[in-house]
């Protein structure tokens, strides 16, 4: 089935609408013009509604003719019932001036003005005007020609409520009425709501007006905080000043003063390393000022051949040149009584650095040349590791070189079975954990190889009750003191003299170095010319 | 995870866990509890440290690629993958690994502890020319007393500072801090675990 059909629609039309068709026709002829501008159709069929209407919209007309003709003649304003529901009309005040005539514009309706807001002209405002569509294609419910109803009769008290019936006190509070605000019994001038009597302010805030309270801007300060504040200026001022005028009068001065000083400490340390230079007193262990370094001696010397000692090489890069002579006086001495060493560490580093120990500073002896030594490797997993570790050290994952680093320890299933443990380490907090993890679980306590950096803080476990640090060597003295203990020249003897002839340069340094700045500082300024800039 | 469930949970893991490392501390017979618990937190270390690695060449490939100091990124880039691939082939114990540890990662941190030594002597002449009241006397004349007790001074010995000042103020002066500082830290810890335990800490977030 096809929806476009060859044959002509007007022969499918019924047969009463051919014939209506054909009358329609026959009474209006069509027009010779052409048709008008859609746009323009509606305007002109409003103007001349009865010219170009077609013949039966005209027979139509003519039939419903008498209703329409009442409708388009009353005025609204003469129907009483809606007469009442109007707003009242209110007089131009007296002395305003007419507006000028605004510029008409095409497509701008006249409800508003030039800058787009909504003006309308006060006639229209007070009256405004219902206007009746000519053709409207509905019949009115209601016609002037019926009888018109009457106005109902309201009760004595319905009356009495009806704004404007009589005087009211004004009930409402005096900030509600400022100054120029309506009156109960007045009409609105304005808004949407004019005309209107007894209608409630839309924004009372809105209409006050006055000039707002002035407060003082000054702070209300006594004398005392005012000396204060101006002492804390003139600090902040000072420091300001200070940093920037050092900062330009000593710039090239201490630049080479930082490079004089530098290379005077690294002469001062190579010389005697370059040298072989011995002439420095080397600390005397009979002096009865390191009885802890005599506990770790005396700990060691009585080991038995073949005794575990655990050794945990907690030893950063950077200080690996400070451990060095120390941890090679130490573990020569571990090594000449035949023990066993287990290494671990907690840090990635430890391993490696103690297996370069033992190669670069060991190696010719004979355990180490033959591997005779176990390195568990590192120890993963910071100080819950370690706890884990002192309580089961079989049960703990350890990342080692070698395959199985318990294979040659099977006689070792606690760490009390070590007849030592000694830890080197670099600083204070390794050597502290070691310390406060293992607490009670070691009877033989820990012996402890640092850094001279970490001395100070692990004195203070030197003197426990029960004795968890049962000895202590630290820094290049305590390597040069070991040393001679054991009446050995190694490592220890040569950086002790490098020490010395530091430590010298260093207090010269200082001293020298601090002279200088302060005869600068109290060199009197220059006086610059006048007219001189910074810039210039 | 929504971040309402998420919150008690993490706590509810910490508190237990905590309780539990303890409890096994005070009742004997736990060894293995607390050794099983404990070699799961080395493992999630372990991780940690993996994640870290990820994060760090994460960070520096965005700053390579958004060319902010793109030099630095890319030597540090190259440096890990080069030393991770090597590490990964031959172990930690092989002959490339060592060399690198040895003639870079050495040098470098044992030069810049050298650079620190200079610096502080620098700091310490700056400091007579800065200000001269009374604490910066007191630490100056301490820091003289300890260098010239440390040992002799170009292998001349000074024994009123290597036996009498020196020994006086590391065995007792320093000393009597350091037990101080670490009664405080002891406490500091104690405290710290405890508000952990009972919820009013929580340093894993929420």
């Amino acid at each position: 089935m096809s929806y476009h059909s060859a044959k002509d629609p007007e022969e499918e039309l019924p047969d009463w609408l051919k014939a209506l068709r054909k009358r329609q026709n026959q009474e209006s002829p069509e027009p010779a013009e052409p048709a008008p501008e859609p746009a323009a159709a509606p305007d002109a069929a409003s103007e001349a509604p009865g010219e170009e209407e077609p013949g039966w919209l005209q027979e139509i007309r003519s039939r419903y003719g008498r209703e329409k003709g009442p409708i388009e003649e009353a005025p609204m304003s003469e129907e009483p019932a809606l007469g009442d529901t109007q707003p009242h009309r209110v007089s131009k005040p007296e002395g305003e001036e007419p507006q000028p005539e605004k510029e008409e514009v095409e497509w701008v309706p006249e409800e508003f003005d030039s800058e787009g807001e909504s003006t309308p002209e006060p006639e229209a405002l007070s009256t405004p005007v219902i206007e009746e569509p000519e053709d409207r294609g509905y019949t009115p419910a209601f016609t002037t020609n019926e009888e018109p109803i009457s106005p109902g009769e309201l009760p004595s008290w319905l009356q009495a409520l009806r704004p404007g019936a009589f005087p009211k006190e004004d009930t409402r509070s005096g900030e509600m009425l400022p100054g120029g605000e309506t009156l109960p019994g007045e009409i609105e001038t304005g808004g949407p709501l004019a005309g209107l009597s007894d209608v409630l302010p839309a924004e009372p805030d809105l209409g006050l007006s006055g000039k707002p309270p002035v407060f003082s801007a000054r702070l209300d300060v006594t004398q005392n905080q005012q000396l204060h504040a101006a002492a804390l200026k003139q600090l902040v001022d000072e420091e300001a000043k200070s940093i920037e005028d050092e900062s330009r009068r000593v710039a090239l001065p201490t630049r080479v003063l930082n490079m004089v000083m530098g290379a005077a400490l690294l002469a001062a340390v190579l010389f005697p390393l370059l040298t072989q230079s011995r002439t420095a007193v080397r600390p005397d262990a009979n002096s009865g000022l390191f009885p802890e370094v005599q506990s770790l001696h005396d700990l060691i010397d009585v080991l038995p051949a073949g005794a575990p000692v655990l050794v945990a090489f907690e030893v950063q890069p950077a200080t690996f040149g400070e451990i060095t002579p120390l941890a090679t006086a130490v573990l020569n001495h571990l090594l000449d009584r035949q023990s066993a060493l287990v290494f671990i560490s907690t840090l990635p580093t430890g391993p490696s650095l103690a297996e370069k120990l033992l190669q670069d500073q060991l190696g010719a002896l004979p355990a180490v040349a033959t591997g005779d030594y176990v390195n568990l490797g590192y120890l993963s997993g910071g100080i819950a590791a370690l706890r884990s570790f002192i309580g089961d050290p079989r049960g703990v994952t350890l990342s080692s070189s070698q395959a199985d680093p318990w294979q040659d320890l099977q006689a070792l299933d606690q760490l009390s079975d070590f007849a030592l443990i000694v830890v080197v380490s670099s600083g204070a907090e390794e050597l502290r954990a070691w310390i406060e993890q293992s607490g009670g679980d070691l009877p033989n306590g820990l012996l402890a190889v640092t850094s001279q950096q970490a001395n100070p803080l692990l004195r203070a476990y030197l003197q426990t009750d029960p004795r968890t640090l049962r000895g202590l060597v630290s820094g290049v003295q305590g390597a040069a003191l070991y040393e001679r203990m054991r009446a050995q020249n190694s490592l220890g003897s040569s950086y002790w003299d490098a020490y010395s002839y530091g430590l010298g340069a260093m207090v010269l340094l200082i001293l020298l170095g601090g002279l200088y700045g302060r005869l600068i500082t109290l060199r009197p300024e220059k006086v610059k010319p006048a007219g001189s800039s910074r810039a210039a | 995870m929504n971040l309402r469930i998420h919150t008690p949970l993490a706590a509810a893991v910490a508190i237990t866990g905590g309780l539990l490392i303890l409890l096994t501390l005070f009742i004997p017979g736990y060894d293995d509890v607390r050794t099983r618990i404990l070699n799961w937190a080395v493992l999630l270390a372990a991780i940690a440290l993996l994640i870290g690695l990820v994060n760090l060449f994460a960070v520096h490939f965005d700053r390579l690629r958004n060319k902010q100091k793109p030099i630095y990124s890319a030597v540090l880039l190259i440096a890990l993958l080069i030393t991770f691939g090597i590490t990964l082939w031959e172990g930690s114990g092989g002959l490339i690994p060592s060399w690198i540890f040895s003639n870079i990662q050495i040098p470098i941190e044992t030069s810049l502890m050298a650079v620190l030594a200079v610096t502080l002597t620098l700091a310490a002449a700056r400091l007579l020319q800065r200000r001269t009241d009374l604490m910066n006397i007191v630490f100056v004349v301490t820091l003289f007393v300890l260098l010239l007790g440390s040992g002799p001074l170009f292998g001349i010995e000074l024994p009123i500072f290597t036996t009498s000042l020196g020994p006086y103020i590391t065995n007792f002066l320093s000393t009597g801090a350091m037990r101080g500082l670490l009664i405080g830290v002891g406490l500091g810890t104690l405290l710290t675990g405890l508000r952990i335990l009972i919820g009013a800490d929580r340093p894993y977030g929420g």
